[in-house]
């Protein structure tokens, strides 16, 4: 189904009269949005692996623009791909308005229709979410509706299809889901320490028959379910300074793609326990994910149309060595633990010195399920032990300390240790061990000047081999000068070499201007290939080498 | 109460939405209707005519008993060359008698009315639904008519088959058929395929005898698989071509797989003459 123009004219030209009158004022409403304008000019490098671009310039733009009028609100998404920037799906070639809305949100009932986005608890068996850097878009076109009939309950309800490029999914995805805060609904728990709220939800998606073909024997076909549903039940906790999240969810049988076409039943469950106070921190995680990949059509390999999400629980690193290894989730099956310590030794100790020291100490470790296979295309595919681990998959430790050394200079600390399987990303090989050591100095040198200088190590036992041809392989330096001037212009120059059984010398220069809520950077230099990730979902990366531009603002 | 109501309607509504299909693991694969395409084929294939006698019987056709010992005998007689098919007209004749299950199939009905008027009395059969004179030989197999079957079997074979059977899983079935043209063949053929099964017992209507129970019923024709005249042979016709297709197909879960054989057949589309047939095991 395209995108149908004619559908949000009337809603496109409120908006532009809202810009017309300087974005105040239409009917007692206001207008308010932003832009963001990516470009990129890169050129054939055949070390590191980039293509020439044919276009010789790429690049995505887009403008949301929001109009808001008391309860009402509306709102559309203007999107340009002229042409995609590299690593973004070349579907995405065109543009035109790629998102639109009404809604109307009252005390007790809110209503949306257009496209929109929503979430079931986590989001493990329903979340529609957008996100720019991964060029992910799985808004859900149709109805969306919140209903609140009394203080403490909320019911959802929506129905609609998934957004799918510029098109939209063939799969119909219909979902209801409620949520009760104990506390609101009964009186006398109001002002209890102990606080509860439980919710449930449904989804199920309708998707039309079509021939798979037996892979065993062509003259026979998969009998695939029109209708799969996913249902999942959550409860969050907390009393005092302990909290405690649970989830569990369900999916009936879902034959695609992504499980290579079995008839498993699929499930995640996932438990989080958290203590806090001041100066301290401290959560343990565990998930356990088996055949849970749900998307609205079950042919679609890539990244679109994921009904659901399944959270990450490994944690997402900043630093560039610490980050070459993302996690990427195994919706097909995983399960995992993760620990996390913050806490800030107090001024005047032994640890803490004159201005206290923060610690931070991070463990996680995923592995495959232990499975015992029954059959491919066509079978219940494979049973389970149980909670029992399967292949190592990732493991990731870390500690972090930062301390401020004076007034003007902030030191912080980092070392990190990873085991990273390249089954996770499709390949067959050797675990990678890596060790990853960063500094990080911070110098204020005056108020609106500072200064950071970083530096990071890399020491892996992985060794570049031209037949699997991973760049991330070997033992890499870093280092990186920032200057942060006038508090509106900052300046950057970065090196990442590979100076052992590896290859690339990745260097990167930038240059950034703020003003007001208008940003714009200039980069120059060279960008590994690799994953990028958020939340342990992921998009491939290519190498590029040339210039990149940036520019947002908003209103 | 008020909140329990509201919470109430919206759980039934919550249960409105439950949608989801439940596979049955012997469901999980289903047939498609899809045939194999047409290859050279590198087998081995004697160049044997056989016979091909499909005979039209019923319950309640009080003859059709000394039919079948007629062609038992030329059975005996013959062994594999001669393949016979018993169809269950779709007639009174063939109606079942008491609560015996139903052997006629919409297929053998279409046979049975292209070849047959509606005044056509039982038994009957057709020998490689050979023209005599013209017009189709129908032939009253209460008596032997092995001279007509020696005729056909000292033929010489303008086509050559052999089939193969296997079971892929359960009542799922793979077929593979071999053709070889010994002759240059300048019409179009077809190729049909279709199951039939031994030793069903029913009643059966016996002249002198009355309605008899456990009669039983050899070579009924309980599937075909193919359309009723059976899907085109894709080949040059030239002699010395050899050919084969594969096939699946799912036998009717009331057959017994153990009393059932595959017989293929190779007609001349035009006329439905058969030139040769082919009978394996499942």
């Amino acid at each position: 189904m395209k995108i149908n123009y004619k559908h949000y004219t009337l809603l496109a030209l409120m908006a532009c009269a809202g810009l017309g009158a300087n974005a105040q004022g239409i009917m007692g409403g206001h207008v308010t949005g932003n832009i963001q304008l990516d470009g990129q000019i890169s050129s054939a490098d055949s070390i590191i692996g980039a293509q020439d671009v044919p276009e010789k310039l790429l690049m995505n733009a887009r403008a949301d623009i929001l109009y808001t009028n008391g309860d009402f609100s509306a709102g559309m998404r203007f999107e340009a791909y002229q042409n995609p920037i590299l690593g973004f799906n070349a579907k995405y070639k065109g543009q035109g308005i790629a998102n639109y809305f009404a809604s109307y949100n009252g005390e007790r009932l809110s209503v949306t229709v257009g496209n929109f986005y929503d979430q079931f608890g986590s989001g493990m068996i329903l979340r529609a979410y957008e996100d720019r850097y991964l060029g992910l878009d799985n808004s859900l076109l149709g109805i969306d509706v919140v209903m609140r009939p009394f203080d403490g309950v909320t019911i959802k309800a929506l129905a609609g299809k998934q957004r799918y490029y510029w098109e939209y999914g063939a799969g119909l995805v219909r979902g209801i889901d409620g949520e009760v805060n104990f506390n609101s609904i009964i009186k006398s728990m109001a002002d209890s320490k102990f606080r509860f709220t439980m919710g449930a939800g449904f989804v199920s998606k309708y998707e039309d028959d079509q021939t798979i073909p037996y892979p065993e024997n062509p003259s026979f076909k998969l009998n695939l379910p029109l209708n799969v549903g996913a249902t999942a039940i959550r409860a969050d906790l907390s009393y005092g300074n302990w909290g405690l999240q649970c989830e569990s969810a369900f999916k009936g049988q879902d034959p695609s793609i992504m499980n290579d076409y079995i008839y498993r039943k699929g499930q995640a469950q996932m438990i989080n326990l958290t203590y806090s106070q001041k100066g301290l921190s401290a959560n343990i995680q565990a998930k356990y994910v088996d055949n849970m990949s749900f998307k609205s059509v079950r042919s679609e390999s890539g990244e679109m149309l994921y009904i659901n999400y399944i959270p990450s629980i490994t944690k997402q690193h900043t630093y560039a060595f610490l980050s070459m290894y993302p996690y990427a989730t195994q919706t097909t099956g995983e399960m995992g633990l993760q620990a996390d310590l913050m806490y800030k030794f107090k001024k005047e100790t032994l640890l803490g010195g004159k201005y206290g020291t923060d610690i931070h100490l991070n463990g996680s470790v995923i592995t495959g399920l232990d499975t015992s296979r029954i059959g491919g295309a066509g079978t219940y595919g494979y049973t389970t032990a149980g909670f029992t681990p399967g292949e190592l998959y990732y493991a990731d430790a870390s500690l972090e300390v930062a301390k401020k050394l004076n007034s003007k200079l902030k030191l912080t600390c980092t070392y990190g240790y990873q085991i990273f399987n390249p089954i996770v990303e499709g390949h067959h090989g050797d675990l990678h061990h890596n060790h990853v050591v960063v500094g990080d100095l911070t110098w204020k040198l005056n108020k609106k000047n500072v200064l950071r200088f970083e530096a990071e190590w890399m020491g892996s036992d992985s060794k570049y081999d031209s037949n699997v041809d991973d760049k991330r392989c070997g033992d890499w330096i870093m280092g990186l000068v920032e200057y942060n001037f006038t508090s509106a212009w900052f300046v950057s120059l970065s090196d990442q070499y590979a100076y052992n059984d590896g290859v690339g010398n990745y260097y990167n220069l930038s240059v950034g201007y703020t003003h007001g809520a208008t940003r714009l950077q200039l980069g120059y230099g060279k960008q590994r290939e690799g994953l990028l990730c958020i939340g342990g979902v992921c998009r491939q990366v290519p190498a590029s080498n040339g210039l990149t531009f940036s520019l947002t603002t908003s209103f | 109460m008020k909140k329990i109501k509201i919470l109430s309607i919206l759980a039934a509504l919550a249960l409105s939405f439950a949608a989801c299909d439940k596979i049955d693991s012997d469901q999980y694969v289903v047939f498609s209707g899809a045939y194999g395409t047409w290859e050279n084929s590198e087998a081995t294939i004697p160049a044997i005519q056989r016979a091909f006698v499909e005979k039209y019987t019923g319950v309640r056709c009080v003859n059709c008993p000394k039919a079948d010992e007629v062609l038992h005998a030329s059975a005996e007689k013959y062994g594999e060359s001669l393949v016979i098919a018993a169809v269950h007209a779709p007639n009174n004749f063939g109606k079942p008698l008491h609560k015996d299950p139903d052997l006629r199939i919409e297929k053998g009905g279409v046979w049975f009315n292209e070849f047959f008027s509606v005044s056509q009395g039982l038994p009957c059969a057709l020998l490689n639904r050979a023209n005599g004179s013209g017009n189709l030989d129908i032939i009253q197999p209460t008596a032997s008519f092995d001279e007509k079957i020696d005729a056909v079997l000292g033929q010489t074979p303008q086509v050559s088959l052999i089939c193969k059977s296997s079971c892929v899983k359960d009542l799922n079935y793979n077929a593979e058929v071999h053709l070889q043209f010994n002759q240059s063949v300048s019409d179009q053929l077809t190729l049909t395929l279709f199951v039939i099964e031994d030793k069903i017992y029913t009643w059966q209507d016996k002249n002198g005898e009355g309605e008899v129970e456990n009669y039983e019923q050899n070579h009924v024709l309980r599937q075909v698989i193919t359309d009723a005249w059976g899907v085109d042979v894709e080949a040059d016709g030239n002699q010395g071509t050899k050919r084969k297709v594969a096939l699946s197909y799912e036998l009717r879960s009331d057959c017994n797989a153990e009393n059932c054989h595959l017989i293929a057949i190779v007609s001349n589309k035009a006329n439905k003459q058969i030139l040769n047939a082919a009978e394996c095991k499942l």
